[in-house]
Parts: structure tokens; sequence; C-alpha cells
């Protein structure tokens, strides 16, 4: 009887404890010592769970390593060749504005026929500046025709093979183009030197000549059509004591990018040669 | 036979050459690659057939120059001997490249000056040198040690362990 007084009485006490903590809880009054114990519970769970974690990844690691550098590979394999696609079709828009530009320049001016080529090489010599092109005399190609693109004169075919030609830049040293400055028709002789630098000489002294004229064949002597841009006055030198006026001239052509010209097939250069003297003995 | 060698190589030389180095200018001046493998061939202490490649290194830079040939073929031939008859005098095969190539640029420099001067071009000594030779002699010099480099193996592979000529 004693005993089941002593355990009915531990059991209404634990049942008024249990009750007190719960009317404590409902009542609010345990919230900062219940938020204490969830902060301490989930900052162990992190701190085991990013434990766990670690230790997971290191344990597996070894396999992810093996797929990311596969998978890397096939990546970096994947951008390179994307990259090439990149370059090459770059390479085609690049033609094909050019091609277009050409297009469009030979349509505007009609009354010649016109034969594009590609520039494949250079002279090797740094104190000649000739190119070589991709159409020969099976393209029907001969020796002194003209060579012009959508921006002005080239030059002219110099030496042809049956499958490729070597062109006279109007910048080598020896060359020299009969021209005329559109604004005040002064004719003067366009000449090329070493440095790829274009001279205007032999230009008169009484003319009139204004940086930012134009420069264009003067057709003068048969050796290239008349009226094709070659370039603009940059700078004029005035001597009084000398004969003739100089000027600098900014080609119209960028000849260090050129890739596609127009070889002007129905012009046949006037041959001069048997005009000129020779002495007799 | 193994002359036979220097039509492929010197084939390349000349397209990569007039494709490639003739493009890539510093200031007025580039690169002349014939030059280069013609000089590291010559001055080798095994090559025997230095003169043979050179007339073919000539010839195939005649062909698409527009540079008088026989003016080429002195361009190439004096470095050419120049080369022969430096490797009895010093042993390093690298120094006695450099010092031909250095000279042959500067001798390349007089022969285009002869023909500017000939045909009654323009062109002061003083702005070939500084535009043209000087650009092209760096260049030439930074072009030599990888040149060495591939020739040399071809040379040891071509000529291996001869007695010197």
């Amino acid at each position: 009887m004693k005993r089941f007084f002593a355990r009915t009485l531990q059991t209404t006490f634990l049942f008024l404890i249990f009750s007190s903590i719960l009317a404590l809880a409902f009542g609010g009054y345990l919230r900062p010592i219940s938020s204490g114990i969830t902060r301490a519970w989930v900052s162990l769970q992190a701190w085991v769970s990013t434990r766990y974690l670690g230790i997971q990844q290191f344990l597996t690691a070894p396999q992810d390593f093996a797929a990311l550098r596969q998978r890397n590979a096939e990546l970096e394999a994947q951008i390179s060749q994307l990259q090439l696609q990149i370059i090459e079709l770059q390479q085609q828009i690049a033609d094909r504005e050019i091609l277009a530009a050409l297009v469009r320049y030979s349509r505007a001016n009609p009354t010649y026929t016109y034969k594009a080529a590609q520039v494949i090489g250079r002279d090797p010599s740094p104190f000649m500046h000739y190119i070589l092109i991709n159409a020969g005399s099976n393209d029907g190609l001969r020796r002194g025709m003209p060579v012009v693109t959508h921006q002005g004169l080239v030059g002219r075919v110099d030496a042809v093979i049956d499958s490729a030609a070597r062109v006279q830049l109007i910048t080598d040293p020896t060359s020299s183009v009969n021209v005329r400055l559109q604004n005040s028709r002064t004719e003067a002789i366009l000449v090329g030197s070493t440095t790829a630098d274009l001279w205007l000489d032999m230009i008169p002294q009484q003319a009139k000549v204004i940086p930012g004229d134009l420069v264009v064949t003067s057709g003068l002597g048969g050796v290239y059509p008349p009226n094709i841009p070659a370039g603009q006055v940059l700078d004029v030198q005035k001597q009084e004591a000398a004969l003739f006026q100089q000027a600098s001239v900014q080609p119209a052509v960028d000849f260090n990018q050129l890739s596609i010209v127009l070889v002007i097939l129905n012009f046949t250069p006037v041959d001069i040669a048997p005009l000129i003297p020779t002495v007799t003995p | 036979m193994r002359a036979l060698i220097g039509f492929p190589i010197l084939f390349l030389t000349a397209i990569l050459q007039s494709a490639l180095f003739s493009r890539l200018s510093l200031l007025h001046g580039h690169a002349d690659l014939m030059l280069i493998v013609l000089a590291i061939w010559a001055t080798h202490p095994r090559v025997l057939h230095a003169w043979e490649w050179t007339l073919l290194g000539a010839l195939l830079t005649a062909f698409l120059s527009a540079f008088p040939w026989a003016l080429i073929f002195l361009t190439y031939l004096v470095p050419t001997a120049l080369a022969r008859t430096l490797r009895s005098v010093l042993r390093s095969h690298l120094l006695n490249a450099l010092l031909v190539i250095s000279a042959g640029t500067g001798w390349m420099g007089i022969m285009g000056w002869l023909y500017l001067f000939t045909v009654q071009a323009s062109a002061s000594p003083l702005l070939i040198a500084g535009e043209i030779l000087s650009p092209g002699l760096l260049m030439n010099l930074l072009l030599t040690l990888p040149t060495f480099i591939i020739l040399r193996r071809i040379i040891d592979w071509t000529y291996p362990g001869e007695e010197h000529e």
C-alpha cells in the first residue's frame, strides 16, 4: 500500500512537472531556452554534416577528377573546333565582303572584263614590291594587264605562267604611273619608293595642289586605263627654285591587306617600244 | 643522293618565305628564311653539298622574285663562300651561322642598293639601313635559333658522323 502510494505520488509529481513545462512552453516562457537548445543543435548538426560531406567528397573525389578531366578535355576539344569554325566563318565573311565590293565595282565599271585572283604571296626581296596571284595565262592573263581592287589601282601584271602571275605594285620603286589630279586636271607622275610611299612628281609649279585632292590615272602612255583612283594628296612640297612641285600621296588601296584583286582582261597596254629611238651604228 | 633532300626543304622554304615571312614585315624589312637556311646548312662542318643547295635556293628565289637573277645568285653565293671559309676558322656552328646571316643581310642590302641605283630609283643608303636592313637583321636573328634546331637534326640525319670536308 505504501509502495502504491509512493508510485502514484511519483507519477503525479512527474505529470505536474510535465504539465507545468508544457504550460510554460505554451505561455512562451521557455522560448529563450528552446531557442538556445535549437541553435546548439543546428550548429552541431551542421558541423557533423559538413564533416560528413568532406569525407564523402574525399572518398569520391578521384572518380570525379577523372570524369571532370575527361569532360574538360572534351569541352576543350569542342572549344578548339568552334574557334576554328569561327575563324573560318570570319574569313569567309571577310572574303565575301571583299568579293561583294569587287562585284559592285565591276558592275559599276562594265566597260572592262575582270578576272578575280587571290594573292598567294609576296616578293621575297624587301626591295621589290610585287605580289603573286593565283591566275595565269590559262585564265587569259597577259603581261602588262592592269590590276585593281574596288578601292583603286593596284599595279600591273609583270610576269605570267600558266596558273600564276606576278604583279608589280604601284608602290614599287621602279613603278611610275601617269596620273591626273581630279580637281585641277593637272597631269603628274606617280612614283613608288623603297619604303612603299607614293610620290607625285612632275607637277607643274603653277598648278594648284591641295591636300586631299584625288589622284586618278590619266591614261596617258596607254599603260593604265584612265580614271582609276590611285590615292589622295597628303602633303605638297613646293620650292621656288625647283622646276616642279612634289607631293606625297596616300594610296587608295591598303597594300598590306591585299587578299583578292581584279585583273582587267580587255585592256591591252600600248607597246611604246617601237617609238623609243635606238642608236644605230 | 643526299643533295636531293635539299629539294623539299628549299621548296618549303621558298613557299614559306613568299607566303608568310614576306608579309610579316617590321618597318619595311622582313626575315629572309632562305638566307638563314642556306647559312645554317653551309656552316655545318659535315655538310658536303652547300654550293648545290645555294644554287637551288637562289634559283627558287629567282623564280618568285622580280629582283634580277644575277643579283639573287650573288646575294646567296657570297654568304655561302663566307660560310665555307668561316667553318674552317671557327668551331662553333651556331656562331658561324649567326655571323654569316648578319653579313649576308648586309650584303643583301648592298645588292639591293646597287639594283636601285642601277634602275635610277631613289633610295638613300641610310634609309635602306634603317628601314629595311636593321629590322630585317633583327628578324633574321630571331628566326635563326628555331631554324637552327630543326635544321641541325636534319643535317645530323643526312650526314651521320662523317669526317669534316
